[in-house]
């Protein structure tokens, strides 16, 4: 670590500019092969504008597939930090400090990635201009640009306020570092000397916006679910789809924080400042809105089913039994309700009793595993004879196949309860997936199935099958997702500084006056 | 060595020179054998593209693949594959509102052949398609005019306004403090 010698660091805090300093041959292959992917993407879309969206599997019917899925998960994902940060800056709540910088960038980089998505979608986005000088005012179309344009703006500056006193940290502590850096850090830091007027007017710039990106953040999600809400179609048209949507986007937010927060933590070696608390207090919140979002999605799917319409009873179909089962059912049960287990598991006493279990043990289950396996793969070697792959063995496979991960789920509880952040972490991870297919479902089936048959229209283009270039172009997304959070971890500090510093000596302070609650910035 | 290389080399660049000679004297005779000419006009539904197909004897040539293509910012976008009729002709109308200029081609396909065309219309004479009609056309047969019109309502605007530009506003103020952080360096 090389930084000038004007007051010598504390050790702890050396470690917050490890993400900064430190970079080695994996950190560059890392790059690469997101860089990889990404130009893939490139070329991917290239072939897209050439020869327009008959490339992609979007047809009359389902004209919005998994581009539009991948804008509504990453304004989703969007929420963490107004959230995390905001939310709890607002209730002074503590233990936020650490994460806070995190959240917040998780928001802008979501936005850059997610928003661009609907341009994506585009069959002609040299066209995207006609959007505002012909919009609609009545569309929520226009509104969502409006809104997200706006929600960008705010969490661009409430990312940046806070960074101001860490970027004058650097500019003054820092040394060897490029000349680049070196003005970058000058530029940025607005010449911050931490008076008490320029803390005056942080501290109030901080306070305005924190309180200003709530309603902002929920207008957001809202009018994307309006996009949906507000058309006459099965499944859509609902008057709970704007809360839903919020506390779906909420959910999926905390789910990204806790992933990028083990991600960093663990490769960066900030255990010392994202602890375990950290991730007990997410992973208290992430249940709540879990149990919140399964309650929305009963309370979605039971009103459709009991006026059982016919075009909502097709959809309920589609999603229960026909072409969107398995992403309906893995959303579900992967994306819903196993995370609730994994979030309760580190608090539910007596569970290494499971270990007795005698169908829970390693090896009855690993053999019961391997049994099938074999089964699936002899099926692929030598197909089955005539009558034979029909028979209620091979039907009943999905169901076996089901039971076994669960009871492999069910032997693993025990080390998930020793293993409370590695418990929290896997629910977040399941979350993220979970969440992806969930907005799957919402958006494919319904366009599949309208009240009327589009006229004129093949039968066959009802079916919706993303192609190579719609992957493409996905993989892309998310990688240059992590690959703008990568960078600007490079550049800037994840962790603040100076609010963990005060974090420090407001709680020494408050243990000798007796208090709890801490002091503004 | 090298005489006899040199020998082998001068064959194979004289063989390649001929059989080019063979197949651009064939192209040029399959390509004649059909012609395809392509009609493209402004309509009142938009721009108008019809494709004839005929034979050397001027005769329509029916069943032959016309692929119709227009050129965007992009490239040449494919707009339609279709099979020419008992008079040799394929027609489409592209939906086109007034513009710069449009270019169409044409791509037939006899047997093996292909013979293409291209052409281009300026797009100033074309009426612009009625997808923004008045309130009182609306209302004629729409039971709420107001809310499928083009045309914004005054009541949408005072709502939404005030609320984005007070934001907008607010953004300012925050960075006027930046302001104040900077002047009081």
């Amino acid at each position: 670590m090389n930084t000038r010698t004007r007051d010598p660091l504390p050790e702890r805090e050396i470690r917050l500019f490890a993400s900064i300093t430190s970079g080695g041959p994996g950190s560059y292959a890392l790059v690469g092969v997101l860089l990889a992917v990404v130009a893939w993407g490139a070329i991917a879309y290239s072939l897209q504008l050439r020869h327009g969206l008959g490339v992609t599997g979007l047809r009359g019917y389902v004209f919005w597939g998994i581009y539009i899925t991948n804008f509504v998960f990453f304004i989703g994902v969007s929420h963490a930090g107004t959230l995390i940060s905001a939310i709890l800056r607002v209730t002074g709540a503590e233990w936020r400090r650490p994460i806070t910088r995190m959240a917040e960038a998780i928001t802008v980089f979501a936005l850059l990635v997610g928003a661009p998505m609907v341009f994506i979608d585009m069959g002609r986005p040299d066209r995207v201009l006609n959007l505002l000088l012909h919009g609609r005012l009545q569309s929520p179309i226009l509104w969502d640009i409006l809104s997200i344009t706006t929600y960008l703006a705010g969490s661009l500056l409430y990312l940046y306020l806070p960074l101001i006193p860490d970027l004058a940290i650097l500019r003054q502590r820092i040394a060897g570092i490029s000349p680049w850096r070196a003005k970058l850090y000058a530029i940025l830091s607005l010449g911050w000397r931490g008076t008490d007027v320029q803390r005056q007017r942080l501290e109030r710039g901080i306070g305005i916006m924190a309180i200003l990106i709530i309603p902002i953040a929920v207008s957001v999600h809202t009018v994307v679910s309006w996009i949906f809400g507000m058309t006459v179609r099965p499944g859509w048209h609902s008057t709970i789809f704007g809360p839903y949507f919020v506390v779906g986007a909420i959910f999926s937010g905390i789910a990204a924080l806790i992933t990028a927060m083990a991600i960093f933590r663990r490769v960066y070696g900030l255990e010392g400042y994202i602890t375990d608390l950290h991730f007990r207090k997410l992973g208290f919140l992430l249940l709540t809105l879990n149990l919140i979002y399964i309650y929305f999605t009963f309370g979605e799917y039971l009103t459709i089913a009991y006026a059982s319409e016919l075009p909502d009873r097709r959809l309920l179909h589609l999603l229960f039994a026909g072409a969107y089962a398995r992403p309906f059912w893995i959303m579900a049960v992967a994306g819903l309700f196993l995370p609730v287990v994994l979030l309760v598991v580190p608090s539910v006493p007596g569970l290494w009793r499971l270990e007795s279990v005698p169908l829970l043990r390693p090896r009855p289950l690993a053999a019961a595993t391997g049994t099938l396996a074999l089964l699936l793969v002899s099926r692929q070697i030598v197909p089955p004879a005539a009558g034979v792959g029909d028979s209620a063995l091979w039907n009943a496979l999905p169901w076996v196949v089901g039971v076994l991960g669960l009871l492999a789920f069910a032997a693993m509880l025990p080390v998930f309860h020793d293993r409370p952040v590695g418990s929290i972490v896997t629910a977040a991870l399941l979350i993220n997936v979970g969440m992806w297919l969930k907005r799957y479902v919402i958006v494919v089936p319904t366009l599949r199935d309208p009240f009327l048959p589009i006229q004129f229209v093949p039968h066959e283009w009802a079916h919706y099958h993303p192609t190579w270039i719609e992957w493409s172009l996905t993989a892309a997304a998310f990688a240059a997702f992590t690959l703008l959070y990568l960078g600007f971890s490079k550049i800037f500090p994840v962790v603040s500084i100076w609010e963990t510093r005060e974090n420090t000596v407001v709680s020494a302070h408050a243990v000798t006056e007796g208090q709890s609650d801490a002091a503004a910035p | 060595m090298r005489p006899l290389r040199r020998i082998a080399k001068l064959s194979v660049l004289k063989l390649l020179a001929a059989l080019s000679v063979i197949f651009t004297a064939t192209g040029v005779l399959q390509a004649g054998t059909e012609t395809l000419s392509l009609d493209v006009r402004p309509g009142p539904d938009g721009i108008e593209v019809a494709a004839l197909l005929t034979d050397a004897q001027g005769r329509a040539v029916p069943d032959a693949e016309i692929l119709f293509r227009r050129r965007t910012t992009f490239g040449w976008l494919e707009v339609a594959r279709l099979t020419t009729g008992a008079n040799g002709s394929a027609r489409i109308v592209l939906p086109v509102m007034a513009g710069p200029r449009v270019q169409v081609m044409a791509v037939a396909t006899v047997g093996e052949r292909t013979v293409s065309k291209t052409a281009q219309v300026g797009t100033g004479s074309v009426s612009p398609l009625q997808i923004r009609p008045g309130e009182a056309e609306l209302g004629a047969f729409s039971p709420q005019p107001g809310f499928i019109s083009p045309y914004p309502p005054g009541r949408l605007l005072l709502a939404l306004t005030p609320i984005l530009v007070g934001i907008w506003v607010t953004y300012a103020v925050v960075v006027y403090q930046l302001y104040g952080i900077i002047r009081n360096c």
